[in-house]
């Protein structure tokens, strides 16, 4: 809380007994008791942690009115130069009330601060993730981060409060259209983004097609963006990096928390056990919009049914210089259109962490994870009723170890390895009717290593850089069958000569990849920076998906021979500026990448159970350059950020192999959308009341339109132009939302809120695709717009939490 | 199923969960026309062969006809038949009881009159297929229409059963369904009445290819293969007879309607492939560049009949031509059934005698 009017103080006795003394909010802390002792140099240390015990990471200690301040580190300890006196000490971290402590320096000594997590407006809504000053001292360009705290303020579909939605609101990043499922970061493809949730690896991060995701708000502790200078330690993707990570339950009281709403109603539970060392986290998540199928007219509609759910489990474990961890993650989706066909997937995710504090300077952290992805799409109709499955499961390992030279040099350094079982993709009939006959394409296994290292280092109170390097390895075996061709590339073969049959781990083809991480901060004054990053970035794995949203019956593929990785040279340049103490930030970004074997598939390619799968696709160059401006409002009643970008995404196939692959110029990629402009604002109505707005407007995706049309045997066939030669209306949308908080009482053991949400208020039907359907009776083909959203979706979500 | 999944494919997810909604688009198009369309056919079946020749135009899906052109139709072994115009830019064999030879390549050669010469790849009739019954079930559906009212309609539904004896060799088979009926002129009150009856003979509008490829059948014996409805109209008023044409083509041409089947299904949902020109089999042979839409197959082809009278039906047809002295507005085929489309005041024997092969 950030009232001013309660002093507490502690004195000397309490530091010498316990080590260190402990400050919450609006605090006057003497830290020294002889002032006899006093010497030009003081050093105040100690720890920040949450109410429950639990240590803050990036916790900013800034002294107010000067330019100082520092952080804590992984385990929440920091520690400050001071100079004899009295200061006003501000702590920030993301998700939590801002604390107010006076200190009164007499000697060294050490100071805990204890936070409460933000359950209220506050006078002061901290929108960045991290301290106001990382918008300019932080050494990473092209890195967002949204605190939880802002994404459950957001206006949200249906009054379910989604990480993935809250990040399209910042510059450089979009969505297809609504329902799409994933995202893209600077014109990428949405496979090209690396989503991790503590550290795992996600291949399906969406509930319904994209509407939700899957990640449940009330066990998220952060979500973090890097679309600029990836750090070493993540790897494997061309675009982005999206970490996601739980939060740790509390380990001293017992808490429930909960919230329904029209569609969807979900629980928390934070269980600590009696030695207030181990705690555990349990979260269920589940939709229930059968209701609503139940009232439509149409009789199909009416037998369909459409459900999500998420579980899950983690239990933590404290010691002194060790953190456990074992978590479990289970999603899945399931959805019937009538007695037609329907789908329905699952992820399960499992994974163990150690984090130990060696020393003073040796931090570790060990992960193991295990993934299992299934997904199933059903035909139940007629003579090929069938139901036809992919899906893949990996193990992954990986350790990193950070070693402290000093307060401004730091090495990590680490190795993590995956090793990815592709699952057959295969087809069964699944009546008795059914002619069908059981099919099945290996998809092959692969094993990557990588190794990283990078040197962090404050060079002066001006100049940082951060220098690394990330070597990625990548082996990809057997058991499947590759085909030689007449000729290459594949796409113009016109025969398979010879087959080749590889067994289980036998050695397909290997690739390796070095992939250098370079940024370099100048601090120009107080307030304002430039950055620079370049990153080279490789990525083995991707999905074969030939539509603008993910669908049931896309899979993912390993590079092998003739599918080579893909790579991406990202270079940022960006100017940052904060003003009057953090209030507000500013940030200039340009930004510019260039692709290699980017995928393009042939026109009308045949995916599905396609054994020559190769044939089917070619590679090309790609680029993607444009300019992100944001500012945003940290401070007071009316906090916010205002983003615009412009950017282009394009791809090239030039005729190295064909004049019949080549084209002519640079093609506009389906997520190629030069104009994007957001803005969300957050307004504190009284002293616990919250109003939020966003709007969001995108240029128009390009589509390819019609050229001409004719009859065929009795069928009207549209002629198609070449591709991606129009472009759909403009996307635009504004959501608003009131949320009540305490809304039957705040009370110290019972806190609620109340939000009302109306979502795409103008009632604006956003293009999701223009197609062309020829009626019968032989008529000329009509374009048609699709929009997901039709109309304005109020929602009332309750939640408490005890 | 891999075809059926693009043509089904999850058309009404997000419509289910959500008020999602299409309405006509008008925005940016390059719709020009002039491409010249050829679609040929050869087949083992008696006036089953034929060549259409038209040129695409702007805003119309039925391209202008080209008269005047020569059309020869070479076998294998360089024999060559010559084609005469039968229609309007519809070109048949000037040897009216020609049918293509089973085993037997083909090709065409067509020569425009502004001295535009293309040319087709060769194309061999395959063995054809049996169809052990053809099935046609009168059922009432709802049907919702663009206004989101919806209503009970009547539809004929159709299936086939086949038997494609083995499935050791692959083979790839197109179901077309043709429909003959009869239309009467009004007749108006007159001192000397005229009577006239026309007989249409059309491709049933179903705007909706039936492919198979038996690579993914368990059983060479498939029952109930859905065809398609359609909607029970005047054309049932007196007597109607749907044609299924069983034909079967090789991988090439298979592969070409699968494409054409992919541009001309699109729903519109967030599953849609995106859309691409398709490229036949034909070209110039003087300007390779010049985009030629259309396609030359040879097909083994079986065929059977069903025939239904309305008087048959449980709900008969009421005739729209039929005169009334309440009534001003006529359809022009009343007028005159010959401009019915696809309308002649001929028939063909089959159809007068009730054969069902």
């Amino acid at each position: 809380m950030h009232f001013r009017a309660v002093f507490l103080i502690v004195l000397l006795l309490p530091i010498k007994v316990f080590g260190q003394a402990i400050a919450s909010s609006d605090t006057l802390v003497i830290v020294g008791s002889n002032p006899a002792n006093q010497t030009p140099q003081l050093m105040l240390s100690g720890s920040v942690e949450t109410s429950g015990g639990i240590a803050l990471p990036n916790a900013n200690i800034k002294v107010k009115n000067q330019w100082k301040g520092t952080s804590t580190d992984d385990n929440g300890n920091y520690e400050m130069k001071m100079e004899p006196g009295r200061y006003s000490l501000m702590v920030l971290h993301v998700g939590m009330d801002t604390l107010d402590v006076d200190v009164i320096m007499v000697e060294s000594g050490s100071l805990k601060f204890v936070m409460n997590e933000s359950l209220v407006s506050l006078d002061e809504i901290i929108i960045s993730g991290s301290k106001p000053s990382d918008n300019f001292e932080e050494n990473i360009a092209g890195v967002e981060r949204v605190p939880l705290s802002e994404i459950m303020k957001m206006p949200a579909f249906l009054g379910e409060a989604d990480v993935i939605n809250s990040i399209t609101f910042l510059p450089g990043v979009s969505r297809a259209g609504d329902g799409a499922s994933g995202f893209n970061v600077r014109g990428g493809r949405a496979d090209q983004n690396l989503i991790l949730f503590n550290q795992a690896p996600l291949f399906n991060s969406s509930h319904v097609l994209g509407f939700f995701s899957v990640f449940n708000s009330d066990i998220i502790q952060g979500v973090t963006l890097y679309k600029g200078h990836i750090p070493v330690n993540y790897g494997g993707r061309i675009s982005s990096v999206l970490d996601i990570s739980e939060r740790a339950p509390d380990f001293e009281e017992f808490k429930i928390k909960a919230s329904i709403s029209n569609v969807i109603a979900k629980a928390t539970l934070d269980i600590p056990l009696k030695n207030q060392k181990t705690s555990i986290l349990l979260a269920g998540r589940i939709s229930y919009s059968d209701w609503i199928l139940n009232q439509m007219e149409d009789p199909v509609l009416r037998n369909s049914s459409a459900g999500f759910y998420d579980v899950n489990a983690s239990i933590f474990h404290k010691e002194k210089d060790h953190l456990i961890s074992a978590s479990f993650f289970r999603t899945g989706d399931n959805f019937q259109y009538s007695n037609e066909f329907g789908f329905e997937w699952s992820n399960t995710t499992a994974n163990v962490g150690w984090s130990y504090l060696i020393d003073e300077r040796w931090n570790n952290d060990l992960k193991a994870s295990y993934n299992n992805y299934d997904a199933d799409f059903l035909d139940l109709q007629g003579a090929e009723a069938g139901t036809l499955k992919n899906g893949l499961k990996y193990f992954q390992f990986k350790d990193e170890v950070s070693f402290e030279i000093n307060n401004d040099h730091i090495l990590l350094g680490g190795v993590e390895y995956i090793n990815y079982q592709l699952k057959p993709e295969r087809i069964q009939p699944n009546s008795e009717n059914s002619s069908l006959r059981s099919d099945e394409v290996e998809k092959g296994q692969g094993h990557q290593i990588d190794f990283f290292l990078s040197d962090e280092l404050t060079i002066n109170e001006r100049f940082k850089s951060s220098i690394g390097f990330r070597v990625s390895n990548f082996i990809r075996t057997g058991p499947d069958q590759i085909y030689i061709y007449d000729t290459i590339p594949p796409a113009l073969a016109t025969e398979i000569t010879d087959t080749l049959v590889f067994e289980n781990g036998e050695k397909i083809a290997d690739y390796h990849g070095f992939e250098p991480r370079i940024s370099f901060t100048y601090i120009l004054s107080k307030e304002n920076s430039i950055k620079l990053s370049y990153n080279r970035l490789y990525q083995y794995l991707q999905q074969i998906s030939n539509t603008t949203s993910a669908t049931p019956t896309d899979f993912w593929l390993l590079s092998n021979n003739y599918i080579l990785p893909q790579a991406s040279n990202n270079y940022s340049l960006g100017y940052f500026q904060n003003f009057g103490f953090g209030k507000f930030e500013v940030s200039l970004e340009g930004f510019y990448r260039d692709q290699q074997n980017q995928i393009v598939f042939v026109d009308l390619p045949d995916l599905i159970l396609n054994p020559a799968i190769e044939r089917e696709l070619v590679q090309g160059k790609g680029r993607a350059y444009g300019v992100e401006f944001l500012i945003k409002k940290n401070l007071g009643r009316l906090t916010g950020w205002l983003s615009y970008t412009y950017s282009r995404a394009e791809y090239f196939i030039d005729n190295q192999f064909s004049e019949e692959l080549e084209t002519e110029k640079w093609i506009p990629s389906p997520y190629d959308i030069p104009h994007q402009f957001s803005f969300l604002m957050n307004y504190k109505v009284g002293l616990k009341n919250n109003f939020s707005a966003d709007f969001v407007y995108n240029s128009g995706r390009p589509y390819t339109g019609l050229s001409s049309a004719y009859i065929l045997n009795g069928t009207v066939v549209p002629n198609f132009s070449d591709r991606n030669d129009f472009r759909m209306p403009s996307y635009f949308r504004l959501d608003l939302s009131f949320t009540i908080n305490g809304f039957i009482g705040q009370q110290k053991k019972y806190k609620d809120r109340l939000q009302l949400t109306l979502y795409n208020i103008t009632f604006r039907k956003n293009p999701y695709s223009i197609y062309f359907r020829t009626p019968v009776n032989f008529k000329f083909p009509q374009a048609y717009k699709f929009s997901v959203l039709g109309t304005v979706f109020p929602s009332i979500t309750y939640s408490f939490e005890i | 199923m891999k075809m059926k999944l693009f043509f089904i494919i999850l058309i009404g997810v997000l419509q289910l969960v959500l008020s999602s909604c299409e309405e006509p688009f008008e925005g940016s198009s390059d719709i020009q026309g002039g491409q010249i369309v050829i679609y040929g056919r050869v087949s083992n079946l008696l006036d089953d062969t034929y060549v259409e020749i038209g040129i695409t135009k702007n805003k119309s899906s039925k391209p202008a006809e080209v008269e005047g052109a020569t059309i020869q139709l070479i076998d294998g072994e360089g024999g060559i038949t010559e084609f005469c115009e039968k229609r309007l830019g519809i070109y048949a064999p000037s040897d009216i009881d020609f049918k293509g030879t089973v085993g037997e390549e083909y090709s065409i050669r067509i020569l425009l009159p502004d001295g535009r010469e293309y040319v087709s790849s060769k194309q061999e009739i395959l063995t054809p297929t049996v169809i052990d019954r053809v099935n046609a079930e009168f059922v009432k559906r709802e049907v919702i229409r663009e206004t989101e009212t919806s209503s009970i309609l009547n539809f004929m539904e159709l299936t086939i059963d086949s038997d494609f004896i083995d499935l050791e060799e692959e083979k790839f088979i197109r179901w077309d369904l043709e429909e003959t009926f009869t239309i009467f002129q009004t007749v108006f009150p007159s001192p000397m009445p005229r009577y006239f009856t026309c007989f249409v003979n059309q491709n049933m509008s179903l705007q909706r290819l039936n492919l198979v490829s038996t690579s993914a059948l368990s059983n060479s014996k498939i029952e109930g293969i859905y065809l398609g409805d359609r909607l029970v109209d005047y054309a049932f008023g007196v007597k109607h007879a749907t044609e299924f044409f069983q034909r079967r083509i090789n991988e090439e041409a298979y592969n070409y309607w699968i494409d054409i089947e992919k541009v001309s299904t699109i729903s519109g949902s967030i599953f849609d492939n995106p859309p691409a020109p398709v490229r036949g089999n034909v070209s110039n042979s003087q300007n390779s560049d010049e985009i030629v839409l259309g396609y030359f197959e040879a097909t083994g082809s079986t065929v059977r009949r069903f025939f239904s009278y309305g008087a048959e039906l449980s709900e008969p047809q009421e005739d729209p031509c039929i005169f009334s002295g309440f009534r001003v507005n006529y359809a022009s085929y009343c007028r005159n059934c010959l401009n019915h489309p696809n309308s002649s005041y001929e028939f063909e024997r089959w159809y007068a005698t009730d054969e069902e092969f």
